[in-house]
């Protein structure tokens, strides 16, 4: 008994079991983590309020009980040493000894905390103002890396995109490894059994930028059953797409191991699997408005580049 | 339409039980076929070939869940086109699942023995009744309606990884009993 015979018996399993896959189908769940971050999120945000807060207080009972005008509290500081020594002189009259000592200690406290205060603000205006210099030299200098990179990047990328050098392209895809991450660089898109890596940003700019009549190019690989890589560049020079496909570590490539073509178009068909589910199809071929069934009958020639599902 | 329907206007020959079973299963055997022949003027063709099918089953079959009869016949004829199809285009999906399923199949012992059609099935049967329903609706989900993995963690609203390691453990619980009663690849 092979896989394919288990896979048709299975067919012949007993209709309940069918239809409880069918109808069994779990609900989006609110994430559990999701609640607790957000109680967290909310009790910090209430603690952060009450510290506000009863700073505001303190700082609001400390300036009430040593100046009578609002506005010399707040002032100069020369302004504010004179409403200051008056309000000393005023306060001596009061009949509790305690309480003139307590209010002249408090104010010596806030006056020392308000000198505190201008000497912080002092010091402070002159960090803004060397962390904005510093920000302006790091932007500087940060644009100015940018700017190295985008044009080694450029450079690089330039030519790419208008190389139809066969040999090259075949050299380079020699050398490229046969374990795929997203972030290696050394291709556009790695396509996993129809699952795409990074994402699908790669195609739809390279789609863009074709659109637009603009060169572009792109690479990418994508993985037989067996875990072998099979390499795609494409490229559009304004007029067509020119193709290369390298299939020389697929074990089963019989005779097609490399490929090489030139297209008038690239057609692009979306089929919609389920609510927000895609999948799509990109073909090279010669001719226009070309139906996929036209294609996969032989009626026209064709050549599949890339097949992968999407979430929209 | 209910179903009861449905099945009424094929044993009365009404043309009107095609466009009823379309409008109703249509997206599920499209789903079920693109599952297996991986794209989609395949899978639209074993869809219309499903209906043809049905037509010819339907009197005087009268089958009891309309949804299943018609995956059944879909799925046949989805993985009968696979196999023709398989030497130009190549769905890795389906070939994952088919590869799974080898691993089901212990090796050959000493004496081969062939098994009615069915009877296997009905091994299967016992041994789905089993399952905790999670892993049942897991494992039909893969390998009756031969969904992904990811189509399948988003069903049931569990990780890929739990889906695989439900799958993996399924699998091998599947190899013994049939390894039991001597099913052998």
């Amino acid at each position: 008994m092979t896989g394919k015979d288990l896979f048709r018996e299975i067919g012949m399993i007993d209709e309940k079991y069918v239809v409880e896959a069918e109808e069994v189908k779990r609900p989006v769940r609110f994430n559990p983590m999701l609640k607790k971050s957000l109680a967290t999120v909310a009790c910090l945000c209430i603690c952060i309020g009450l510290y506000f807060g009863v700073r505001q207080l303190d700082i609001g009972v400390g300036g009430e009980s040593t100046a009578n005008s609002t506005a010399d509290a707040v002032g100069q500081s020369a302004g504010y040493d004179g409403s200051m020594a008056a309000s000393n002189g005023a306060w001596q009259e009061s009949e509790s000894f305690f309480d003139e000592m307590s209010i002249a200690a408090t104010t010596e406290a806030y006056k020392t905390a308000e000198d505190c205060e201008v000497v912080e603000k002092d010091e402070n205006s002159e960090l803004l103002q060397d962390n904005k210099q510093e920000n302006e030299q790091n932007e500087a200098d940060s644009q100015m890396g940018d700017a190295n990179i985008a044009e080694s990047v450029q450079s690089d990328r330039t030519v790419i995109e208008t190389s139809r050098d066969f040999e090259e392209i075949s050299e380079r895809f020699a050398g490229y490894s046969d374990v795929f991450e997203p972030d290696t660089g050394e291709v556009d898109v790695i396509n996993r059994h129809g699952e795409l890596q990074p994402g699908s940003a790669a195609l739809e700019d390279f789609l863009a930028k074709t659109e637009s009549g603009a060169d572009a190019a792109i690479e990418l690989v994508q993985f037989t059953i067996e875990g072998d890589p099979i390499f795609y560049y494409i490229q559009y020079n304004g007029k067509d797409f020119y193709m290369v496909m390298d299939a020389r570590r697929d074990a089963f490539a019989g005779d097609k191991q490399m490929e090489e073509g030139v297209y008038s178009n690239l057609q692009v068909y979306e089929e919609m699997l389920e609510d927000g589910l895609y999948n799509v199809i990109w073909v090279l071929t010669n001719q226009e408005n070309v139906t996929l069934e036209e294609l996969e009958q032989g009626k026209v020639e064709g050549f599949t580049v890339i097949q992968y599902i999407q979430e929209r | 339409m209910e179903d009861s329907q449905i099945i009424e206007l094929y044993w009365q020959r009404s043309e009107n039980a095609i466009t009823e079973t379309s409008s109703k299963y249509g997206r599920l055997l499209r789903k079920i076929a693109m599952n297996i022949v991986g794209n989609f003027s395949d899978a639209e063709e074993c869809e219309n070939d499903t209906y043809i099918a049905t037509w010819n089953a339907i009197p005087p079959t009268r089958p009891n869940v309309l949804s299943a009869f018609l995956g059944k016949i879909a799925r046949n004829i989805a993985l009968n086109r696979y196999e023709y199809n398989k030497a130009q285009k190549r769905n890795n999906e389906f070939d994952l699942i088919l590869s799974e399923l080898e691993e089901c199949i212990a090796a050959k012992n000493t004496v081969e023995e062939s098994f009615e059609e069915g009877v296997v099935a009905t091994m299967l049967d016992e041994f789905l009744a089993k399952l905790k329903q999670e892993t049942r609706v897991i494992f039909v989900r893969r390998y009756w309606y031969s969904d992904s993995v990811k189509d399948i963690a988003k069903r049931m609203q569990i990780s890929e990884s739990k889906v695989k390691t439900v799958l993996f453990r399924t699998r091998k619980e599947l190899q013994d009993y049939l390894a039991e009663r001597g099913v052998f690849v």
